[in-house]
Parts: C-alpha cells; sequence; structure tokens
C-alpha cells in the first residue's frame, strides 16, 4: 500500500493476504476505502506495496460471497461506500488468522532452519 | 459510468464482461479514492499537477487495476457467462409474462366496469369496443418492441456481441407477430367473449412477416447505431 517508489510485492506470495487484512481491519470498526488504504499501510508499516485501486475488486469480491456488507454514505458533500464485515465474514477471519499462523509458523521454521544449516 | 479518469478503464472492464454494476462501483470509488488523495498531498504542500499524478500512480496503473478485477470471476456479469440465457430465455418468459399480466388487467378492468358496460348506451357508441382494439393494438404491437428495446438495452450495456441478442430480439418479434387477441361483444344477454393465442398459419404468414420484420427495424437500427457510435 505504499507508495510507487517501493517494489510491488511478490503476486504469488500475496494471493489470500488482501483479504485477510480487510478482514482483520473491518472486524475493529467499518471503514471507507481510502480509510482501509491508509490503515494497511500504517498496520503493515508500508511492508506490503500494492496500487491502492485493488483493494476495491478484493472488497466487492468479499461483499459478493457475503462476507461484507456495503452502505452509502454522504460525508463532506462525498458519497462513500462504507463497509462492515457479517457473522459469516467473523468466521472467515478466524480461520484464515489461524491458517496464516500456521503456515507463517512453518516458513519461519523453515528459514530459520536454513540459516542454521 | 463516466469518469475523468477512469473512463477507459470502465469500458475495458465493460468489454471483459465485468458485471456493469461492479464497474460503475469501481470507478466511483477509484474517483473518490484519488480526490482523497490529491486532497492528503495538497495538504502536506505538493502543487496540484503533481499531487493528481502521484495520486493516480497511487492508485495503480489501468493495467493493474484491469488485472486486480478481471482475476476474479466473481465479479463477471451472469449475462456474459450465459448469453445464450440472458439474451434469448430471460426475454421470451419477459415477454410472455408481460403479455398475460396484460391480458390479467385487461380482464380485472372489464369485470369491474361490468355494471357500466352492460348499458346499451355504451355499446351503441362503440366505445368500449373501439378502447378495447386500441388496447389490443398497443400491446400486441407495443410490447414486442419494448421487450426487444430492453434485450439489446442490457446487451449493450454489457458491451455484449449481438449475435444472442439480435436472435432474442428475432425469438420476440416472431412470437410478438404470431400473437393474436380478439374480443366478440354480442349485445346481451349474451356474454363477451375474449380470446388470445399465438399461431402461424399460410393465411397470416405475410402479416406476421411484416410485422416481425417492422419490430426488428425498429429495435435493431437503433442498436447498431450505437455500436457504431461507440466503435468510433
Amino acid at each position: 500500500m505504499a507508495p510507487s517508489t517501493r517494489s510491488p510485492s511478490s503476486p504469488s506470495l500475496m494471493a489470500g493476504v488482501p483479504e485477510l487484512l480487510l478482514l482483520t481491519l473491518l472486524a475493529e470498526r467499518e471503514m471507507y476505502g481510502y480509510e482501509l488504504a491508509r490503515a494497511v499501510a500504517t498496520l503493515t508499516r508500508e511492508a506490503i506495496a500494492m496500487g491502492e485501486g485493488v483493494l476495491y475488486p478484493a472488497l466487492h469480491s468479499l461483499e459478493t460471497r457475503g462476507l461484507l456488507r456495503a452502505r452509502r454514505r454522504a460525508v463532506g458533500g462525498r458519497m462513500r461506500v462504507y463497509y462492515s464485515i457479517t457473522a459469516k465474514g467473523r468466521r472467515r477471519h478466524a480461520a484464515l488468522t489461524q491458517e496464516w499462523r500456521r503456515i507463517a509458523g512453518g516458513v519461519e521454521l523453515a528459514l530459520a532452519g536454513g540459516a542454521n544449516a | 459510468m463516466r469518469s475523468a479518469h477512469f473512463s477507459a478503464l470502465s469500458e475495458r472492464l465493460l468489454r471483459a464482461g465485468v458485471a456493469p454494476k461492479h464497474v460503475r462501483r469501481t470507478v466511483t470509488e477509484l474517483e473518490a479514492h484519488l480526490q482523497d488523495i490529491v486532497t492528503e498531498l495538497r495538504a502536506s504542500g505538493m502543487p496540484a499537477t503533481q499531487a493528481q499524478a502521484d495520486a493516480r500512480a497511487r492508485l495503480g496503473s489501468d493495467e493493474t487495476l484491469a488485472a486486480s478485477v478481471l482475476a476474479r470471476p466473481e465479479l463477471r456479469s451472469w449475462a456474459r457467462k450465459r448469453p445464450w440465457a440472458a439474451f434469448t430465455i430471460v426475454p421470451i418468459v419477459s415477454f410472455l409474462a408481460a403479455m398475460a399480466l396484460w391480458i390479467v388487467a385487461f380482464i380485472a378492468v372489464v369485470e369491474t366496469l361490468k355494471p357500466l358496460l352492460s348499458t346499451s348506451l355504451l355499446l351503441e357508441r362503440g366505445g368500449v369496443r373501439s378502447a378495447a382494439e386500441f388496447l389490443f393494438g398497443v400491446a400486441l404491437w407495443c410490447l414486442p418492441v419494448i421487450v426487444g428495446a430492453l434485450c439489446m438495452w442490457f446487451a449493450a450495456a454489457r458491451r455484449a456481441g449481438p449475435a444472442w441478442p439480435i436472435a432474442g430480439v428475432a425469438v420476440i418479434a416472431l412470437v410478438g407477430a404470431a400473437a393474436n387477441m380478439s374480443l366478440s361483444w354480442p349485445a346481451p344477454p349474451k356474454i363477451a367473449q375474449f380470446s388470445a393465442g399465438i399461431g402461424l398459419s399460410p393465411e397470416n404468414a405475410a402479416q406476421v412477416a411484416m410485422r416481425c420484420s417492422l419490430t426488428m427495424s425498429l429495435v435493431l437500427v437503433p442498436f447498431f447505431l450505437w455500436r457504431r457510435r461507440i466503435a468510433h
């Protein structure tokens, strides 16, 4: 989510990451796209570089699958689409978090093993 | 779906089969996001032109944005996934449903006005008969054109290829041209009789062909003119 000076994150390693990050943020509170982009950048300390615009297809996809709901709200003369997580989204978030920790833990172990070998 | 910055992206997504509602939302949200970034950059002292360029870069190139949408099949239009159903079965069912609704509405109105209609005064003037014939004409001539035009509009909004929509309009035009309605309204105490059906015979073939051609022309000519304008 960082500015264009950073090289983009590897797409093959990024599969599933936007979904997990968006569900994590929206599990806390309702947000709109720009807010989410800023929050992802802050939360990951700009470690993940991708166009901020690619958030929207991910959000729409999550909404289509019933994991998020969207509502339009006029704020300061601008129409914003706010996203919030559904009960199904919370269950998916819990499952993804667990899976991510298992995979990340495994990769960490492998990397540490490789470094020690 | 007009956008100052994303009209090319919008057209590209529609042509690739993304559902128009997702394209509209994506473009609206990207526009708002772009303005938010520009506001943020301007607040930090960046000149307007530079802020616009940086904001656009932060959102991602059209290529990246299009790829991120197209990678999600769930955002594709169902009409582009199953054009045979969207442009033939749905319009035909809609047309038949519209005809049925029209007939039900007509019978309901007649039943409601029965006490008035049975008076010889109205019958003598022939007003009721003329009104009924006018309404039958409207249903038989206009409904196929309206449903056909809706079918083509639906196809145009999704940038669908012309083959299936034309096939759908041809079937609607044929069924509409072969449809008929009639009312026999003898003097009381005999009761009025309404009949409706779809039929094709050597006797009415010429009339059916003429009505069918007229419906197709009224629907397809504007569609092809629109396609030519878009292509240019």
